[in-house]
């Protein structure tokens, strides 16, 4: 046993007090997001935001390292695509030397009767943004189609900021506009 | 349960009750007279998107009628008011005044569950059924009262919202009494009304805007931060690369002397 003195426990404390505030705020923002990028629009993973949440007692950690909400498109004349708000807490490669919000679009080939949540899953704005890009850039609309890693994506459209740039809901909204309005890239696989 | 968890007295099991929820909030509301308050709550309750994509306000329409809250002298809240056929609303907000046709407006209140019952069980149509048939939930209103369902969740229900209007029994009489509102908004309308309000309406009002923020269900308004966070230094926070070793006692990151420590600061 230490000496029961020492402050670091409580400087552990202050550290987990930020996160948990980063937490809750991040909440409110997908909750926002529910109800601007993704109005009208179904949820692809219903009323869940993360995944790979460790329950046993072997364990690196016990954190979400990523949350995240997917709108399907909804049917018609896109039925694969979906819009995408997610946010990249930490990374065990440290490719983010900070949190990060991800904000995208992606279009996936679907086949007959296929649902979009077989097609879409929940990491892939993070992979869009730093595998299949090939050269991640904060701040820049990545695009690519037909990644090597997930050919059954047609094309994405991906921007990702430091998450505290992030001021308002607005910036959140403004983000997707840009990826609405840069050009999706056009595959030419199978193509002469 | 609203001034325990304000004042930091947070019970786990009730903070994620919708019952014990609309129990805390509406159960001070209910002291609030007809006024500004409902007003500007009731102009937050959107409908479904018409032409052109524009969203009527239940608040806006009861206004341009001349039947705003405000424009009543009573309120009554009634809780789970069962009816024997249709179920049980969470609330049926009852607006009086003499010489006036009463205002209805039933409440399905919902936080992190979405609507019950499929097809023609449908909850809300069920409620909107209710809507029709008052004096079997204890309500007695005579048939030129007006009517309305609002379904108050902590998210966007457009989604939900419109698939039960997909299956009401009278689309055009059924579709213009169903709005749909968020938590939020009632923080929000509590904000903006309890400076303005005498009391107790202040301290009311105050209480339920604070007890919401409390729960986190407030509007996105940016990213809140920690004054004294340091700059870390790479490598930090490596703990989670940590192989697979026996317990040797906690890993002390040897840079965190950055935190400010306040003994017996806690607020």
């Amino acid at each position: 046993m230490r000496d029961a003195s020492d402050d670091y426990g409580l400087k552990v404390s202050r550290a987990l007090e930020a996160v948990r505030r980063m937490h809750a705020d991040v909440s409110k923002m997908l909750l926002d997001a529910d109800g601007t990028i993704g109005k009208g629009k179904p949820s692809v993973f219903g009323n869940w935001a993360t995944r790979d949440l460790n329950y046993k007692p072997k364990a690196d950690y016990w954190m979400s390292w990523f949350v995240y909400r997917y709108y399907a498109g909804g049917g018609g004349e896109a039925p694969g695509l979906v819009e995408g708000v997610s946010v990249w807490f930490f990374d065990n490669q440290n490719r983010i030397a900070e949190p990060y919000l991800l904000v995208g679009q992606l279009s996936y080939d679907l086949a007959p009767d296929q649902k979009i949540a077989a097609a879409c899953q929940e990491y892939d704005l993070v992979f869009a943004y730093v595998h299949w890009s090939g050269q991640p850039a904060p701040g820049r609309v990545l695009t690519g189609s037909r990644p090597p890693q997930k050919p059954s994506v047609n094309w994405y459209k991906v921007i990702a900021v430091p998450l505290y740039a992030v001021t308002s809901m607005d910036d959140v909204t403004g983000l997707m506009d840009r990826v609405r309005a840069a050009e999706a890239p056009v595959s030419t696989e199978g193509q002469p | 349960m609203l001034l325990a968890e304000i004042h930091g007295k947070t019970l786990e099991v009730a903070r994620d009750n919708e019952d014990y929820l609309t129990s805390a909030v509406f159960g001070h509301l209910r002291y609030v007279s007809p006024g500004p308050f409902w007003d500007d709550l009731l102009k937050r309750a959107r409908g479904l998107p018409g032409p052109g994509g524009q969203e009527p306000s239940l608040g806006s329409m009861l206004a341009d009628a001349g039947r705003s809250p405000s424009a009543y002298s009573r309120l009554e809240v009634r809780f789970w008011r069962h009816h024997a056929t249709h179920g049980e609303p969470d609330l049926i907000l009852h607006f009086t005044a003499d010489g006036r046709p009463p205002l209805v407006v039933l409440i399905e209140a919902k936080l992190w569950s979405e609507k019950s019952g499929t097809g023609d069980r449908d909850q809300l149509v069920r409620y909107l059924r209710v809507l029709e048939d008052l004096a079997l939930a204890g309500v007695n209103v005579p048939a030129d009262a007006a009517r309305f369902l609002v379904y108050l969740t902590p998210g966007e229900s457009l989604v939900e919202v419109a698939d039960s209007t997909a299956r009401v029994d009278d689309p055009a009489r059924d579709r213009p009494r169903l709005f749909r509102l968020q938590w939020q908004d009632v923080l929000e309308a509590a904000d903006a009304a309890w400076p303005g309000s005498q009391e107790p309406t202040c301290t009311i009002l105050a209480d339920v805007a604070c007890f919401l923020r409390t729960l986190g269900l407030e509007y996105f308004r940016g990213l809140s931060r920690l004054d004294d966070l340091p700059l870390l230094e790479p490598g930090f926070g490596a703990f989670y690369t940590a192989g697979l070793t026996g317990f040797r006692g906690m890993t002390r990151e040897p840079k965190m002397g950055f935190f400010e420590v306040c003994k017996g600061g806690w607020s």
